[in-house]
């Protein structure tokens, strides 16, 4: 599954930009072209659609003029807007992988963060947060590319809160919660080392290796506190309900002995009275 | 903290709008105020606040201390313009008298009291890990020893099911 998204990834990097650099540079040339006579070329304007379906169009979509420098004009057609940079043409024609992996990750490096928050009583308000700044800037990436297909008004007027969200609240977000992804990391990630020791025989109902457990607590005790507090705190949470999950399991062991006692009991009660029983009907 | 990110930047933007709104009123009147750079004071006065805001006794207010912050880049602007010394040591005069003391006692929380208070969180945090690894031992030893009981009662409930069993012979 990985190497296959980073081949899909590897695809889409390596392989389509030099096709969409091709496809402005081409235009860039046309115009340069047509005006070669006539001084070069001085501006150009007027990019509509020729086609009603731009997205399967694959060549002459788009129709613009083209003015010189000694005020001749061409009208010249195109596969994209005019206004389409390079970029704007690599992530229309990305076909939403690259625009998914990179949500993905940002909904992974929220998902985490959601996990470091450090005060619990807030993590629901910090997990909401996490998914308001995601949503908004998925819906930025949605939007890279638009322009390559012709700028409506409601794209152009979605310039400004674009810029916004993606100079200010993606920078915000991930500086402010790189703290927490860490933290979220190590809770996620990091396992209490008397976990691997316990949890299988507690799983099994088998004894637990107890030398190597005392060597692992004992190695834990020698630590002089090098890593950061979160990570203490974590591993207390962790060693908390480990320690619960052992108590369960011992209580419920303890309760269980009860039974095979009183079953014992009964077994041997029974016994003593199938014994009175024959010793009666022997003498009768 | 994500809030109070977005509020900062939502209120520095104001700020750095009304700066613009000022420079552009002076314009009017014939004051041509260029700004080459200044801007870029805000990131050393900005850190200048930040231990500044450690060394105050009370809670420091984030909203007004940006607010400062561009009053003081404001008025920097203004006073390069018109290039006067004595504007100068009167700015610089009071962006001390406002931010000397505090800064000074930010500095020595910063530097020295923070640290040893980190220290001292993780010595805590490393405290109560190892207290719970020690109760995870004595929960490993009520766990064994309850299992160790649990197979011989399971094994003395046996043997006596087995003697229950009737065999008249």
């Amino acid at each position: 599954m990985v190497t296959h998204l980073i081949a899909v990834l590897m695809l889409i990097t390596v392989g389509t930009p030099a096709h969409a650099q091709s496809s402005h540079a081409l235009v860039l040339e046309q115009n340069y072209q047509a005006c070669s006579t006539h001084g070069g070329v001085h501006w150009f304007a007027y990019s509509n659609p020729i086609v009603k379906d731009v997205a399967s169009c694959r060549a002459n979509c788009f129709q613009y003029k083209v003015f010189c420098k000694d005020q001749a004009s061409f009208t010249l057609t195109s596969r994209y807007d005019m206004h389409a940079s390079d970029s704007d043409i690599f992530w229309y024609e990305s076909f939403g992988a690259l625009k998914f992996l990179i949500v993905a990750v940002l909904v992974f490096y929220a998902m985490v963060a959601s996990f470091g928050t450090k005060d619990p009583s807030v993590r629901a308000h910090g997990a909401a947060g996490n998914a308001l700044c995601v949503a908004l800037v998925a819906f930025d990436i949605w939007t890279w590319g638009a322009v390559a297909v012709g700028i409506s008004d409601a794209l152009a007027f979605y310039s400004l809160p674009g810029a916004l969200i993606r100079y200010i609240v993606f920078p915000l977000f991930a500086i402010a919660r790189a703290q927490a992804f860490l933290r979220g990391c190590n809770y996620l990630f990091v396992r209490h080392p008397a976990s691997s020791i316990v949890s299988p025989a507690l799983r099994s109902q088998a004894s637990i290796d107890t030398r190597t457990l005392v060597r692992t607590l004992a190695g834990g005790a020698a630590d002089s506190g090098t890593a950061p507090a979160y990570h203490y705190e974590n591993q207390t949470e962790k060693a908390r309900s480990l320690r619960d999950e052992l108590q369960a399991k011992a209580a419920a062991a303890e309760a269980q002995t009860k039974i095979e006692l009183r079953r014992a009991e009964l077994a041997e009660a029974k016994r003593r009275l199938e014994e009175a029983k024959w010793r009666s009907e022997r003498k009768r | 903290m994500l809030g109070r990110a977005f509020a900062g930047v939502g209120v520095a933007l104001i700020c750095g709008l009304a700066i613009g709104f000022i420079i552009d009123f002076l314009h009017l009147f014939g004051v041509n105020i260029h700004e080459r750079g200044s801007v870029l004071l805000l990131i050393p006065m900005g850190l200048v606040s930040w231990v500044a805001s450690k060394g105050r006794t009370g809670e420091t207010n984030f909203i007004v201390e940006i607010v400062i912050v561009f009053v003081f880049l404001g008025s920097v602007i203004i006073v390069a313009h018109i290039a006067n010394w004595f504007l100068w040591l009167c700015w610089i005069g009071a962006y001390a008298a406002v931010y000397a003391k505090p800064f000074i006692s930010g500095w020595h929380f910063v530097s020295v009291v923070r640290p040893l208070e980190a220290h001292a969180e993780t010595q805590a945090a490393l405290g109560a890990k190892l207290d719970m690894d020690a109760e995870i031992a004595e929960a490993t030893l009520r766990y064994e020893r309850a299992r160790a009981a649990l197979e011989d009662a399971e094994r003395e409930a046996n043997e006596a099911q087995q003697r229950a069993a009737p065999h008249r012979t």
